[in-house]
């Protein structure tokens, strides 16, 4: 069964400088998508990646992430949009950072693609109507 | 030429042809405006977005024994309502905010409820907590009254609102260097996002830019009832920059408009709460543009990127008032999703939903077309763009003239 998992990794400062993910999507024929990255040189690095491919294979390479020493977390707060409340204005379509908040061209109305969201929040604070909620 | 009697008796009769002015876009593209002044009877406009002067006034009726508010003190789900009126008349504003609100003490504050919210409470038809005092007079002796209602329980719920309906409106961007709550929404640092506040083509004062058709009278779509315009709004600014096809290019006319509370649905009027700034109103307006000649053909069709916005950086300019303008777009870039200032590329979101004006302008459609809204003829004009009407600016003035 082919899964996607949202996972948010931490990198020792010493790991910052190798390819792990590279390395890792290379051996095990995973897809992957870069989320949020703040990797810098001698400092800790964190991404925020998901995972897609066959379920057993996505847990080994996670596993494998694991055992290089990298922190492995699932993605754990999850950004709720209530249809019924929301006005498909657009207030939080310029403030997403990935672009998870799009107009759709012909209906006008602002459509949420959970799987671009980074959970960063912003929106949920630039909502007048309080649409977004935060699931944890 | 078409007076507004001849289009009303086309509606009577089910022969009227309206369109939206989305629709009116295309029309006047393919079959030019002269043609389409001759096709076209009526456009239809729409908008929704966040507009803070607006009020309620209500009218609770006489208890017994009777109590005199005017005067004295009043809450409503205990926010401050104004008692400055006879006996059980209150007015309540969509920013007022509950007394203990910390507002931006712990900033940005959340302003979670306030008029607005209360506005749009009653509307829902759901109970609010009407708390009052009075300091008693022999005609009205009681000090105290604490009791629920709803908008059926009471005599007159009338939607008020000094200023609503901007003809075009800031594109607010943030040049400093930290996060910004504003009533434009959040503005992230350095350009990071862009926010306007306008539905562009269906936007009924930039389709009727020189107030031609519309004026005090003129019956509305107002929040899912019939409404109307009662005089020109407050911050009314007719004589600003125009293009050569005579739309304005700053924000300019507004509206003060007016309408039964009791009869208005709450899809189409909304409590809204702006993070680090207070609450407010998002209130629904369509008007109805009679096509009564070719100019207000062409007006009508004018594309989005005949339409223009002016850029306003809201960490100086608009603060400090400054008349700084960082770059002039089109609302068919804002709607595209990026607008471009200098060589920055910025990502554009809408405080006005597009997607709820095209509704107005749909059902205020078919409420024509099915000879449920007739127009009406101004019974008199608010002021043009040879006015001379400007804007003034409050200078300080520390010493007593």
């Amino acid at each position: 069964m082919k899964i996607s998992e949202r996972v948010v990794l931490k990198f020792p400062k010493d790991l910052v400088d190798k390819p792990a993910i590279s390395n890792l999507v290379r051996r095990y024929n995973i897809e992957f998508n870069i989320l949020q990255a703040q990797i810098l040189p001698q400092k800790e690095g964190l991404m925020i990646v998901v995972f897609s491919g066959e379920e057993h294979i996505v847990k080994q390479a996670l596993k494998e992430l694991k055992n290089q020493n990298v922190s492995v977390q699932k993605l754990k707060q999850d950004i709720l949009r209530d249809e019924k409340i929301c006005t498909h204005c657009g207030a939080c379509v310029g403030l997403c950072p990935t672009g998870a908040f799009y107009y759709d061209k012909s209906s006008k109305k602002v459509i949420f693609d959970y799987e671009k969201c980074i959970t960063c929040m912003i929106c949920v604070k630039g909502c007048m109507v309080k649409a977004i909620k935060i699931r944890f | 030429m078409k007076t507004i009697q001849e289009i009303n008796e086309k509606i009577k009769q089910g022969k009227a042809v309206v369109v939206t002015a989305e629709e009116m876009v295309d029309i006047v593209r393919i079959k030019g405006e002269s043609k389409a002044a001759k096709m076209v009877d009526v456009v239809t406009t729409g908008t929704f977005g966040p507009m803070c002067s607006s009020s309620i006034y209500l009218n609770f009726g006489h208890s017994s024994p009777r109590i005199k508010i005017g005067g004295g003190t009043c809450l409503l789900n205990g926010v401050p309502a104004y008692t400055g009126l006879a006996a059980v008349d209150v007015y309540l504003g969509a920013t007022a905010l509950p007394p203990n609100d910390p507002g931006n003490l712990f900033y940005p504050g959340e302003f979670s409820y306030g008029g607005g919210h209360i506005i749009e409470e009653l509307v829902s038809g759901k109970s609010v907590l009407l708390e009052a005092t009075s300091y008693g007079t022999d005609c009205y002796p009681r000090k105290h009254i604490r009791t629920y209602f709803t908008l059926k329980d009471i005599n007159e719920a009338v939607l008020f609102n000094p200023r609503n309906c901007y003809q075009n409106y800031n594109v607010a961007v943030n040049a400093s260097e930290r996060m910004l709550y504003t009533y434009m929404g959040i503005l992230k640092p350095k350009f990071g996002n862009a926010n306007f506040c306008s539905a562009g083509v269906l936007s009924p004062l930039l389709r009727d830019p020189e107030y031609c058709t519309l004026g005090i009278g003129t019956k509305i779509f107002l929040c899912g009832s019939c409404g109307y315009i009662v005089w020109h709004g407050t911050q009314h600014n007719p004589c600003v920059e125009r293009t050569p096809e005579g739309i304005p290019k700053q924000p300019a006319g507004t509206l003060a408009v007016i309408g039964n509370l009791k009869q208005m649905n709450p899809e189409f009027i909304k409590g809204a709460s702006f993070v680090g700034y207070g609450v407010t109103l998002i209130v629904g307006i369509g008007i109805p543009i009679p096509v009564v000649d070719e100019k207000i053909a062409f007006w009508c069709g004018l594309p989005a990127e005949k339409m223009f916005a002016p850029v306003v950086d809201y960490s100086t300019a608009y603060p400090e008032r400054k008349p700084d303008i960082l770059a002039e777009v089109s609302y068919a870039e804002l709607f595209s999703g990026k607008i471009r200032i200098g060589n920055r590329v910025v990502p554009t979101g809408s405080l006005s939903s597009f997607f709820m004006a095209r509704r107005i302008a749909e059902t205020l459609k078919n409420w024509i077309t099915n000879q449920k809204f007739m127009l009406t003829n101004p019974v008199a004009k608010i002021p043009g763009k040879q006015s001379g009407v400007h804007l003034k600016n409050l200078e300080i003035r520390e010493q007593y003239q």
